[in-house]
């Protein structure tokens, strides 16, 4: 890692999936206390702190500054989805992009352990341990929540259409793995009666390439709230 | 929703203990949240779960002592009392 941003191919995937991560946790902290019940919270929210922890340990594998890198970049230097920077205050959109982010981040953890097993194989088996029961959470609500007989189909399948795009796109650095993410979803979805209309390729320009949504400034400013009160103060 | 009991187990000799409820619409749902309520911090190495419904809850009236057995009560205090009589006539 330089001042440029990642060296290698790896890194710039560490990089990537640690943003992820990092907006996804910090997502999840968005909703302690408000989600739709108690139990549901507690989960939610534990999630959360997972995907912080993996945040900071992919970061940590490429500074020794991890606030710095995770909080003080520049817009363009962030490499997260714009799945992940999303603003989702109705729960059917964070419920969807829960489903849809955590089924991509098994893939995401398998391609890292793959490309460097000596640096990321340990890490990736910690967090993939994590990360099932995530996706086992995600799961059984969608398929609560989706069921034809739900009262809440319509507004959760509604939510996961029109993420689907955005999810595909997180896929723009992971190619490869795109095909057996569309059919882990859709093994989900079929067993629900339901089809999503896939791109053909993931859409490119949507996060991994330092483009921002029109999300992001607004969640990186939440992010930054504290430090900006006094950017020199030490921790 | 339902109501479930969580009963948690250390490693180890000790029994299933009582560690409280919690809500869920279903068996396999309960599952997956009983964790995250109950679990997070190794606090068992293995849980029932117990749906509420299920429970056999037995009548209080049975339950209450009979007034006038106080022998039954092994709590040690007429022991106690008949050793210290004995100790210090």
């Amino acid at each position: 890692m330089t001042a440029a941003g990642p060296v290698n191919a790896v890194d710039a995937l560490v990089l990537a999936t640690a943003d992820d991560e990092m907006m996804m946790g910090h997502n999840w902290s968005e909703w302690i206390c408000v989600a739709p019940f108690l139990e549901e919270d507690l989960a939610v929210c534990s999630i959360g702190q997972d995907e912080l922890g993996h945040a900071h340990a992919l970061y940590s594998l490429l500074t020794d500054d991890v606030d710095r890198l995770a909080l003080r970049r520049s817009p363009a230097d962030y490499r997260c989805s714009w799945l992940c920077e999303l603003a989702t205050p109705e729960w059917e959109d964070a419920l969807a992009r829960h489903f849809l982010y955590d089924m991509a981040e098994e893939l995401r953890w398998l391609a890292l352990a793959e490309a460097d097993p000596d640096r990321l194989g340990g890490l990736a088996a910690q967090a993939r341990r994590e990360e099932r029961y995530h996706r086992t959470h995600a799961v059984s609500m969608v398929e609560r929540l989706a069921d034809p007989d739900a009262a809440s189909r319509t507004r959760l399948v509604t939510a996961i259409d029109r993420l689907v795009p955005l999810a595909a796109a997180q896929f723009e650095d992971l190619p490869a793995a795109y095909p057996h993410y569309r059919s882990t979803v859709d093994s989900v979805l079929d067993g629900l009666g339901h089809t999503v209309g896939w791109p053909d390729e993931p859409p490119t320009d949507q996060g991994r390439t330092g483009a921002r949504s029109g999300h992001f400034d607004e969640l990186h400013g939440r992010l930054n709230a504290v430090v900006d009160l006094d950017p020199t103060a030490t921790w | 929703m339902k109501v479930y009991e969580v009963f948690l187990k250390k490693a180890g000799k000790d029994p299933f203990v009582h560690a409280g409820s919690f809500e869920a619409s279903d068996d396999e749902l309960a599952a997956v949240l009983a964790r995250e309520s109950y679990a997070r911090r190794g606090e068992g190495q293995e849980m029932w779960l117990v749906a509420r419904d299920h429970l056999v809850e037995v009548d209080v009236e049975l339950l209450a002592d009979n007034a006038d057995k106080p022998h039954r009560r092994n709590d040690g205090t007429l022991v106690a009392e008949h050793r210290r009589h004995q100790r210090d006539p």
